[in-house]
């Protein structure tokens, strides 16, 4: 192969140009995607409560008070079964230097219905985030003033799924409450119904027990006869994050949901079962 | 040109005639001389070339398998004058001739492109470097650095101005294996990514194998930076002392024996913490040093060379984020090669230790710490079976990590875990003719929990023309590394690394490599080489992701694969010199998305890494007029990857936490991984240096120049931490003055 030798000027010269090209190319950078996220939003709707905050975040605005002082936002929450909306008033409160912006609403917030929440900005565009919140679940205790060692079955129906439902199962001992979380069951013959089944014994070995988890007290020393039952009773769509396609988030930058946080009690017969047994401690 | 070539594949006269060439004025190894046996003619005058070679890195030439008879034994290189004697060979004799050239000063002005060390690239994945190819790269200290000069190639990528990290076509800085005279170094080059612990001075010969290095280099599976340091002045004292805004530096070397032991002393300091307020008007934030101690000794029939480097680094790669860095190399080993007759072909020996640590610091006062010391010897030699020269070596590496973590690798807990491995190679040269060199070799690395690696390599060089001016080489071959280096690559203001050896419980990084090159030379002064390469990774661990923008990470394994070509055109004829290097490559990871992190829909998640630069090219000029050199280089850049941010987001875990009563956590949520790019980056920086001789034992040498000569504000990263946009260098002009004594 022979070759000629390539002019060393037009080397340079496509060099020039290229020197030339490159300095003239421009150099900012955008590190913001400012067309990915509008808003987070994060908040429930509570069926028992008359009014309910929902906290609405500018994905744009960086951690800075200044920016953080002020909301472009307006915001809506409308009932879709009945198409009454509200539009949510600012509660806008500190922390640090920087400026949270809390939507107020007192609509009535109905069991088993669907809620949708527009965040609109001044240019038109909108974020939306949609709450179903739950039916109102039965509850049932059997049997009542059940002793130390009798298991006792809590209902609930109905409940969707187990991930809709927190309990947890409260005691009083020397004055002072102790909460465990129960192990909760279905049945593929009742698909709405969750329970659990324990004993009170059981409840007070997941706080009081020995190395062998054998419980250290008994229920005859409890300051109570009654124990309490907490739970959440959340809405099919709360622990999926948000819901909204406008913000595009797997896990979610916003939790918006639906649910309602009840408590009742229930009494356990707490005779001494141990004749013989002055105190377990 | 001159070929090596064989007389045969069989061995039948059993003559071994080893060379071994000296300078006349320093005694110091002459590497790349030409060493030619020439017959005699009729008239009793030398003919033509019978059998001929290239001085290794010791000054070292083994001509085997010679017929007996009368010879001329000549040897020449550029810049010295020419040497020949009569020799006679006999059968069954081998002899150590010992050849002392003297400098030709008027050769030094015909530098050609075609000498021998010159010759930058030709086999496929290499590129040979001399001390004098670092002095055409402008660099604010006196005399050039392997540093900068390795920055001008083409598919060499730096993470940026600091940080030190090079990445060698789509490699990894731990993929690359850095040797010094046999003598493995974790991360020689400084934070300041100007500098290395190689300067000019120092410098015997740099090979760079960019890819499809043979059998003799185990466990990297990128790149190997192979740096010969040169031997101490074994006839006369000299030394030198340096200043300019970026370091102070001195250099000290000498007989110890006249001709037969040396000893040199190398120690650079940086200023750059006081200086750059006063030059560029900004925080320096850095500091560094290295020192090299060098002892050679040269027998009649061996030479041995104890080398000892230190280096540290301390700094900030973004002065206004709170994160120390910090890393130092302590290393100290021996090599010695016996060429003597009694050894059928040259042993080498080689033992040493090596101590690499770095460290994390941040604004909780958090310290991180990881770290590797290895102890190793290994041993080459050559056999010849059935007449066929086999190379081979063994060798063993004992090597200890530990780590102390906290928060950012929270997959990884402390550790501190030991893993021997031993090594093995082979390889051969078949040359049948003056058209074709082929190369083979295996190599393997053994660990106990591991079945024994097997790494087939080959490298073929073909000759159209049976000469080398024009070259097609090829070079291909499977590598594996037992250990691998985690860093945090979605943070470019860290380049903290957590070592961690390969114990068996998953695969070894692995990769294979395919390299097809053309070379043509034009003339005597032009040069072009066309290269185009393939490397395919696997199981390179990489950090996992969460969308959200958080120290904490775990790791994930991925595989890559990195394809591209260069282009490099060489000019060289006295006063000037030219140089123009052009690269194309992509480079792309793949994971499984689950086991990254990624939050996208596609199961398996494909990105170009931090590090994938698609165009880079390189213009070197300098130009010797009235005394003065003056030099430039300008770089241009295509940007690289990073991922952008698209929401800042103060999160309630609803229902524990009400909007009410809390703030909530901060958050940066992160687009789609690496999917934009940064600006494009060029720069140019340009000097002028000039040489006085103030009596025949002092000379002064000055010079002036300029970092970045028009200021452009190349960023480096865009700090999400932090949330600001942190830029490299800016203008940084420098004087700096050198006084050397001899």
């Amino acid at each position: 192969m022979n070759f000629r030798k390539p002019p060393i000027f037009v080397l340079l010269s496509a060099l020039l140009i290229t020197v030339f090209l490159a300095v003239s190319c421009d150099n900012t950078l955008h590190p913001f995607n400012k067309d990915k996220g509008l808003y987070s939003v994060y908040g429930y709707l509570d069926i028992d409560s008359d009014v309910n905050y929902i906290r609405i975040k500018d994905l744009n605005m960086p951690f800075v008070e200044d920016s953080t002082r002020k909301i472009d936002a307006k915001v809506r929450l409308t009932n879709e079964r009945n198409e009454v909306s509200q539009t949510l008033t600012d509660s806008v409160v500190e922390f640090e230097g920087l400026y949270t912006h809390n939507f107020r609403t007192t609509l009535d917030i109905n069991p088993d219905t669907k809620y949708q929440l527009t965040v609109k900005r001044s240019d038109g565009k909108v974020a939306t985030a949609t709450a179903t919140t739950p039916r109102i679940a039965d509850t049932n205790v059997d049997p009542l003033n059940a002793d130390c060692r009798t298991p006792i079955t809590v209902r609930f129906k109905p409940v969707l799924k187990k991930a809709d439902l927190y309990v947890r199962i409260g005691f009083e001992y020397r004055n002072k409450k102790y909460w465990v979380n129960p192990f909760l069951q279905t049945r593929k013959d009742e698909p709405e119904l969750i329970y659990m089944r324990f004993t009170p014994q059981d409840i007070i070995a997941k706080i009081f027990s020995d190395d062998r988890g054998r419980p250290t007290i008994a229920c005859y020393q409890l300051s109570s006869k009654i124990f309490y039952v907490d739970y959440i009773h959340y809405g099919p769509d709360f622990n999926q994050g948000s819901s909204s396609d406008t913000l595009d988030i797997p896990g979610g930058a916003g939790k918006f949901g639906g649910l309602y946080n009840r408590r009742f009690h229930f009494p356990i017969d707490t005779t001494n079962l141990c004749r013989i047994c002055k105190s377990i401690n | 040109m001159l070929v090596i070539s064989f007389n045969s594949a069989f061995a039948q006269q059993d003559v071994t005639l080893r060379v071994l060439v000296n300078s006349k004025e320093k005694g110091t190894p002459v590497v790349g001389a030409q060493v030619m046996l020439l017959n005699y003619n009729a008239e009793g005058k030398a003919g033509k070339i019978q059998y001929g070679g290239v001085t290794n890195n010791d000054g070292l030439y083994e001509f085997s398998n010679v017929d007996p008879g009368h010879y001329q034994l000549k040897v020449t290189f550029i810049g010295y004058k020419t040497f020949t004697e009569p020799i006679t060979i006999q059968k069954g004799r081998r002899i150590i001739e010992k050849v002392k050239l003297a400098t030709d000063v008027a050769q030094l002005n015909e530098i050609v492109v075609q000498s021998e060390r010159k010759v930058t690239t030709g086999e496929a994945g290499i590129t040979k470097i001399n001390s004098g190819d670092l002095g055409h790269i402008p660099t604010p200290g006196t005399g050039g650095d392997l540093a900068s000069y390795l920055q001008t190639l083409p598919g060499v990528v730096s993470s940026g101005d600091r940080g030190g990290s090079l990445h060698i076509r789509g490699g990894t800085p731990t993929q690359n294996k850095v040797l010094v005279d046999n003598l493995p170094i974790i991360k020689p080059f400084h934070i300041s990514s100007l500098f290395s612990a190689f300067p000019e001075k120092s410098i015997k010969t740099v090979d760079l194998y960019a890819g499809g290095f043979g059998s003799k280099y185990l466990g990297a599976t990128s790149a190997v930076i192979d740096v010969n340091l040169r031997p101490g002045n074994m006839r006369e004292f000299e030394g030198s002392a340096a200043v300019s805004p970026y370091m102070v530096s001195v250099q000290m070397e000498g007989p110890v024996e006249e001709d037969h032991q040396s000893l040199m002393f190398m120690g650079r300091k940086s200023v750059i913490n006081q200086t750059a307020p006063i030059f560029s008007g900004e925080q320096g934030a850095i500091n560094f040093y290295d020192a090299t101690v060098r002892y050679s000794y040269q027998g009649n029939n061996y030479t041995c060379n104890v080398t000892g480097i230190q280096t540290f680094d301390r700094g900030q790669i973004n002065p206004n984020r709170e994160l120390g860095l910090s890393w130092r190399n302590t290393a100290i080993g021996a090599r010695c090669l016996g060429y003597d007759e009694i050894y059928k072909h040259p042993v080498e020996l080689t033992i040493g230790y090596s101590n690499y640590q770095n460290g994390e610091s941040t604004q909780d006062k958090t310290e991180r710490s990881s770290g590797r010391t290895q102890v190793f010897a290994k041993v080459n030699h050559k056999q010849d079976i059935w007449g066929i020269p086999i190379n081979y070596g063994f060798g063993f590496n004992y090597s200890v990590y530990s780590a102390v973590l906290a928060e950012r690798f929270t997959d990884l807990k402390s550790f501190h875990d030991e893993n021997p491995i031993f090594k093995l190679h082979i390889s051969s040269v078949w040359e049948p003719n003056d058209y074709l060199s082929i190369q083979t070799g295996l190599g393997s690395q053994s660990i106990i929990q591991l079945a024994p690696t097997i790494e087939p390599r080959l490298r073929i060089a073909i000759r159209p023309d049976g000469t080398n001016k024009q070259k097609i080489s090829i070079a291909a071959g499977r590598y594996y590394q037992m250990m691998s280096g985690l860093t945090d690559q979605r943070d470019a203001g860290t380049v903290f690394t957590v070592f961690k050896p390969n114990l068996g419980k998953a695969n070894p990084q692995e990769a294979l490599h395919g390299i097809l090159g053309y070379q043509q030379y034009i003339g005597n002064y032009f040069k072009a080489n066309v290269e185009g390469y393939i490397k395919d990774y696997k199981n390179i661990s990489v950090s996992k992701w969460t969308p959200v923008a958080t120290l904490n990470t775990k790791t994930a394994l991925a595989d890559g694969l990195a394809y591209g070509f260069d282009v490099r055109l060489e000019y060289q004829k006295n006063p000037m010199y030219f140089y123009l290097g052009y690269g194309w490559s992509k480079v792309k990871y793949e994971a499984s998305t689950d086991d990254l992190g990624a939050w996208i829909d596609e199961p398996v998640f494909s990105y170009y890494p931090a590090y994938d630069q698609r165009h880079k090219l390189n213009a070197v000029a300098s130009y010797r007029f009235a005394g003065f050199t003056a030099s430039a280089n300008w770089e241009l850049s295509s940007g690289k990857p990073y991922t952008r941010i698209f929401g800042f987001d103060l999160s309630l875990n609803v229902p524990w936490e009400q909007p009410l009563n809390n703030s909530g956590t901060a958050k940066i949520f992160y687009s789609r991984p690496y999917n934009e790019r940064l600006p494009m980056y060029h720069r140019l920086d340009i000097s002028l240096e000039r040489s006085f001789q103030l009596s025949p034992q002092l000379s002064l040498n000055a010079k002036v120049g300029i970092i970045n000569a028009y200021n452009r504000e190349n960023i480096f990263y865009f700090d999400v931490s932090s949330l600001q946009r942190v830029n490299q260098m800016p203008r940084m002009p420098y004087v700096s003055i050198q006084t050397q004594f001899n």
